[in-house]
């Protein structure tokens, strides 16, 4: 009963979240980009919450931002305090909301960066670019940089310079996996993707390794990272900044970060994020003009 | 012959022991039997749960991808609980066919959350969002089905587990009656053995014997000389007597536990109530007493359910049950302890109080009195708390039975609330849904546009163009719709004549009616003006009677019909087209529910039922797949201010 | 005398001029009539083996392409065995058409044996088995399925120990999808079935004492003939069936097949290429991507089968 009633609680609170997200901060929001699948990310995440929770004695709590829409509106409307962005996600939310990096987690494998693939099938005829003239290519999204933009930057540094005319057709999946799949199915000639998604499903269907040929890639990108919103409290920022970052030195957050299958955080900055503006500008694309969606 | 004497008597003891042995097993296994029947009725609650949880998940698939989406945490959360719902199931039960159901169900749930997290994460284009929607909510509705078909399967469970208990008990009874006629017969063969073998010796004791033989139990031989045979018959006399005493509280303890039996029997009829009389007379009947009191725990006072003039207070009560020790039963041989001095009044016979409890709190007691034969002994003691145990079980039963059904009950209710709440959330989400709806046909726009830009071929630039011109006309729609909507504020109320206003909208909708070939019946009745708002009004009709053309593309007859009730008056719009069928009836009043594809904006309906509520009236609909449908508006002569 | 002189002598001048622009004009006639014949009419010889509605299909978008266009379309619709697309293919070759069209592996490879002097365009080639048969005179669509993905969509709704595959040892494409399968399905300790059949009724006789987890038809005509006669057989056992030609109404689980649009797309080009004057050698073969994943949801749901949601996501169509 306690909890029917809850959940009418929680629906009807919902309506009125972006009103109310202004006055309190007695909760931190922080948003999360799909990765796989929702309910598995969001087991991943929930202990870091509930550790921050504890540590900070304000409620965290996550939020799936479906990749439906805008990101930087849906970020506005939801009131987000802040998110873990991608690469190319990040910069526009820096250059857009004015959100600052704040850390970003190691991977298990002791990577926190990742890079963009080109990639074919193995059996196919394209060895290098220049068979891939009159193809197909399968693009992630326009919001991605090593799903794109990475690949365009990459285009154009040989002398394409309008690739959509390069090829006989090109489309955008939506997803990491959905390129790479589009292309071991061969409805795709080409494609374009993260290079920990494709590792993962090379880790989890071993067979697929064998499958693709890997024909270029991008410099080390910063992948998944945590980004505060401006309007936090510059002391709230540094406890969580210094929380997070030492982690691994306290036996209960080393079990958080295992559930979160990383080894530790460390510290970011916009630094970090330079060899994505390069891309960018190398790409041809205005961060305030460019239309992703 | 003493050795002889010695044995058989020592079967004879070795049959009864095994005797009270197998009925005190029984007992203890009928009461088992009992506690797992009430520990079903409780899996009930978990299902309950996980029906609600999957039910909240799949009334947010519907509207899921249409708002900004809060509802995505709630969707998460919900299915956690869900989650957590089976792995609790998985956690206890054990037959083999709910074990394979649970698989089922879980592997469902595995299904159901791969094509959510993809339904959610997937912007690729909206045939394949389309696709998981329709998977996702099939899926649900298979893990609902599977859930209730476990449902079934717990409940044959439940009626199996009560048979097979009401079995137990009745075995028990055929066991101890078998057990207790072959004591007796084996007496009577030892005896009769014995008897043979000393003829000659015994002579003097063969009419006794035969007298014996014809079961005058108890019977005494007489002996003159003091001899060995001296010593034979006064064993034989003991023998006599013992198998006497023996028989005697063997039908004693027979009875007594059919007259368990016979208690329990009302007891388990839970459904119904107890029937208190039946028991007492029971518990009478049982300890053969003169009387029995039922007092049960009502309002801090302990009160008798039969005759109302007794009544202790809770407080006395359980510092008698405390002084007792909490024991199950208690004989009470003078007057009870100065702790209870209300207790005094009623005492001043031997009473035996049996204890009635429920979850370690007394609710009741039962006081069993009797002046004959010195009161009552340690075997009454022992099956007053065999039947203290019972009662409370059965208590218990009914008890939990009855929370069962309120549980039921509420749960019932406050669905019907969430509904209820959902539906007026969604009314109160509209301003951003429909922003939202107007980005989808924008982003079209856009995104055809920029693919026209770059494409030289004039067919595809133009087919691009087309649908450009499509999406701008459904924003155009949404918009128009919007104004109607946002326009509401403004209400004027004037006189308005329903029949004049019926016309007015037949003459708007005559050139479409024609087009698609529909005949028109006009049945205006006598009907006064009612206050309303002229404008608002019409768009409901015009919006019912699009509808009804819609329904009818082809041909049919179109019915208006007007009419006083004796609340107001009614306006029916009939039409003889495709119907609606009955699994989306409930839901055409919700906002952006459409049937029309790409021609609705789904508002039509909600917008309709908001205006007519406003006037203080409702709208009715029955329908008929393929033979039509027939929406009833009904509005009050003066609405409320 | 000399009046008359020179008029004799004008009028043979004349005569001889006449003569002259007579001849001239004959030569430029008969040329422009043979000019104007030889841009007029061609004459494509087609071979659709009989019985596979997926070739038709794309022979439908190759007409509708051509439509307007001055051709004349010779089709032999021969049952897809040897013999009968030898045949075909040797009546084509008689009867002096201009371009062969050939459709199927099976077509393909029946009429280069016969080395015919006329460019062969084919579509729709299984391309690992056409490499051997390669010829000056021949170009073509082909396509290659990643058996791969079959096996792992299938793995993704069921359990699979044992899969057989239907192929028919007389066409080559269908005998090396065979060992492709065999290959893939060893990583993933799948036992493979081979389910040799000669003709279409064969198959169901042969099913009905053998156990398997599913079935996967290869490209041959014979196999994908057979589709139709087990479609309930698979339902009444819930055995998915994959299928590397579509064939819907039969309704397999899963296909995986080169979109007939794209591969008719392809072919106009070649065969455009071809009419315009170009030898076959100077135009390139066509083996870029274009596979379409049909996914019957539909069949899924009867069988009771998991619904792997990537395969709702990645499939080009699904059918309810």
């Amino acid at each position: 009963m306690i909890r029917l009633f809850l959940i009418l609680l929680t629906i009807i609170s919902s309506f009125s979240l972006p009103l109310h997200a202004q006055e309190r901060k007695s909760e931190i929001l922080i948003g999360l980009i799909p990765e796989e699948n929702i309910f598995r990310q969001m087991d991943r995440y929930r202990p870091l919450g509930e550790y921050l929770t504890k540590r900070l004695n304000i409620k965290v709590r996550f939020t799936i931002l479906s990749r439906y829409g805008d990101i930087i509106d849906r970020f506005k409307a939801r009131g987000l305090d802040g998110a873990f962005f991608g690469a190319f996600t990040g910069v526009l939310a820096m250059e857009r909301l004015g959100v600052e990096p704040l850390v970003r987690p190691v991977n298990l494998d002791g990577t926190s960066t990742a890079e963009g693939y080109i990639f074919v099938r193995s059996d196919s005829e394209i060895k290098s670019l220049k068979e891939m003239k009159g193809k197909t290519i399968a693009f992630v999204d326009r919001a991605t940089a090593t799903g794109y933009i990475f690949a365009i930057a990459f285009l154009k540094e040989h002398g394409i310079d309008n690739p959509h005319r390069y090829f006989r057709e090109y489309y955008f999946t939506g997803s990491h996996d959905s390129a790479l799949l589009s292309v071991l199915d061969g409805r795709a000639d080409i494609g374009v993707a993260k290079s920990t998604i494709i590792k993962k499903r090379f880790k989890k269907e071993p067979f697929m390794e064998k499958e693709i040929t890997i024909i270029a890639r991008s410099v080390p990108l910063p992948d998944v990272t945590l980004c505060l919103s401006k309007g936090i409290d510059p002391s709230l920022r540094e406890k969580i900044k210094k929380i997070l970052l030492e982690m691994d030195r306290d036996p209960e957050g080393r079990i958080v970060l295992q559930k979160l299958e990383a080894s530790r955080f460390i510290s970011s900055s916009k630094e970090d994020f330079i060899p994505v503006y390069n891309l960018i500008k190398k790409a041809g694309i205005d961060l305030k003009t460019y239309r992703y969606r | 012959m003493k050795r002889r004497l010695i044995i058989s008597l020592a079967i004879l003891f070795l049959l009864f022991t095994a005797g009270v042995g197998v009925t005190v097993f029984y007992i203890y296994t009928v009461t088992k039997e009992l506690e797992t029947v009430i520990s079903l009725h409780r899996v009930e609650i978990i299902r309950q749960n996980l029906v609600i949880n999957a039910q909240t998940v799949q009334s947010h698939l519907y509207t899921i991808g249409t708002a900004f989406g809060s509802e995505v945490d709630v969707i998460v959360e919900h299915v956690s609980d869900l989650d957590r719902s089976v792995q609790t199931c998985m956690g206890c039960h054990h037959s083999e066919e709910l074990r394979a159901k649970l698989q089922d169900l879980s592997n469902i749930l595995e299904q159901y959350k791969d094509a959510l997290s993809a339904l959610i994460t997937t912007t690729a284009n909206i045939e394949r969002i389309e696709r998981l929607r329709l998977v996702a909510i099939n899926l649900g509705n298979t893990l609902l089905n599977t859930a209730q078909e476990m449902a079934f399967i717990a409940d044959q469970r439940l009626y199996a587990k009560t048979k097979s208990a009401l079995k137990e008990i009745n075995n028990s009874r055929i066991i101890l009656f078998i057990t207790l006629s072959l004591a007796f017969f084996i007496a009577l063969t030892v005896a009769v053995i014995f008897t043979g073998q000393t003829t000659k010796s015994v002579a003097t004791l063969i009419n006794t014997t035969r007298e014996l033989k014809a079961g005058r139990l108890g019977i005494t031989a007489s002996y003159p000389y003091k001899d060995e045979f001296r010593e034979l018959a006064e064993a034989f006399n003991d023998m006599s007597r013992t198998l006497k005493k023996n028989h005697d509280e063997l039908l004693l303890f027979t009875k007594r536990l059919s007259d368990l039996y016979r208690v329990t029997i009302p007891l388990y009829s839970l459904s119904e109530g107890l029937a208190y009389d039946d028991v007492a007379e029971i518990i009478k009947e049982l300890f053969d007493a003169d009387r029995c009191r039922i007092i049960l725990l009502d309002n801090s006072h302990f009160r008798d359910i039969s005759s109302k003039e007794l009544h202790l207070h809770e407080k006395e009560v359980e510092a008698l049950y405390l002084y007792y020790n909490k024991e199950p039963a208690i004989i009470i041989k003078e007057t009870p302890p100065s702790i209870a001095p209300g207790l005094l009044d009623i005492v001043q016979e031997p009473l035996l109080l049996i204890w009635i409890k429920q979850q370690d709190r007394l609710s009741g007691l039962l006081m069993v009195y009797k002046k004959r034969q010195g009161g009552f002994n340690d075997t009454d003691l022992r099956i007053a708390a065999i039947l203290s145990n019972i009662i409370s079980v059965s208590f218990m039963n009914l008890k939990l039975m009855e929370d069962l059904k309120a549980q039921m009950k509420e749960l019932k209710e406050t669905q019907e609330q969430l509904i209820q709440a959902a539906k007026l959330a969604a009314l109160g989400e509209m301003a951003s849904n429909i922003a939202h709806e107007l980005n989808n046909p924008l982003t079209s726009i856009i995104g055809f546009s920029e693919l026209s830009l770059e494409e030289t071929d004039i067919d595809t630039i133009k087919r691009d163009l087309k649908i450009i011109e499509q999406e701008s006309l459904r924003a155009k729609e949404i918009v128009n719709q919007l104004l109607e909507f946002a326009r509401k504020r403004s209400i004027q109320i004037s006189d308005v004549n329903l029949n004049m206003l019926m016309k007015e909208v037949l003459q708007l909708a005559s050139l479409q009616l024609k087009h698609e070939n529909i005949t028109i019946e006009e049945r205006y009745g006598d009907i006064p003006t009612i206050k309303g708002d002229h404008n608002q009004l019409k768009q409901v009709f015009l919006n019912l009677i699009n509808n009804a053309i819609f329904a009818m593309a082809g041909g049919g007859v179109l019915t208006i019909r007007t009419g006083k009730m004796d609340d107001g008056v009614y306006v029916d719009v009939e039409d003889t087209g495709h119907g609606i069928p009955p699994d989306i009836l409930p839901r055409i009043f919700e906002p952006f529910f459409t049937t029309k594809k790409e021609k609705g904006t789904g508002l039509g309906l909600s917008i309709s039922y908001r205006i007519i509520e406003s006037h203080g009236g409702r709208i009715e609909v029955k329908s008929e797949v393929n033979k039509g449908t027939r929406f009833t508006v009904i509005l009050p002569i003066n609405p409320p201010s | 005398m000399d009046i008359l002189l020179k008029g004799k002598k004008d009028f043979m001048k004349l005569l001889k001029l006449v003569a002259f622009s007579c001849s001239i004009l004959i030569v430029l006639l008969t040329l422009l009539i043979k000019e104007s014949s030889a841009r007029e009419k061609k004459t494509i010889g087609v071979i659709i083996p009989a019985g596979v509605p997926y070739y038709e299909k794309v022979h439908g978008y190759i007409l509708k392409k051509l439509e307007g266009e001055n051709i004349d379309f010779l089709i032999q619709r021969p049952f897809p065995d040897t013999i009968a697309l030898s045949n075909a293919a040797r009546k084509l070759i008689a009867y002096d058409v201009d371009i062969i069209l050939t459709y199927g592996t099976g077509a393909t490879i029946a009429a280069l044996r016969e080395r015919p002097y006329q460019p062969v365009v084919y579509v729709g080639v299984y391309s690992p088995a056409i490499e051997k048969y390669r010829t000056r005179t021949a170009t073509g669509v082909e396509f290659r399925t990643p058996v791969f993905s079959i096996i792992r969509y299938l793995y993704s709704m069921k359990e699979l120990k044992r899969i057989g595959i239907v192929y028919n040892p007389h066409e080559i494409d269908s005998l090396y999808q065979v060992n492709e399968f065999i290959k893939c399905c060893t990583h993933f300790q799948i036992s493979v079935i081979r389910l040799e059949i000669r003709s279409p009724s064969e198959l169901k006789r042969i099913l009905s004492n053998i156990n398997v987890d599913a079935l996967i038809f290869t490209t041959s005509s014979i196999a994908n003939i057979a589709l139709s006669e087990i479609h309930d057989f698979a339902i009444n056992n819930r055995i998915p069936v994959a299928s590397l030609l579509p064939r819907r109404e039969s309704r397999p689980v899963i296909s995986l097949y080169p979109s007939p649009k794209r591969q008719a797309e392809k072919a106009v080009l070649i065969l455009q290429k071809i009419l315009s004057g170009r030898k076959p050698e100077e135009v390139q073969k066509d083996l870029s991507a274009d596979m379409e994943l049909l996914f019957d949801l539909g069949v899924t749901q009867k069988m009771n089968l998991k619904i792997p949601a990537e395969l709702l996501t990645e499939a080009t169509e699904v059918i309810y």
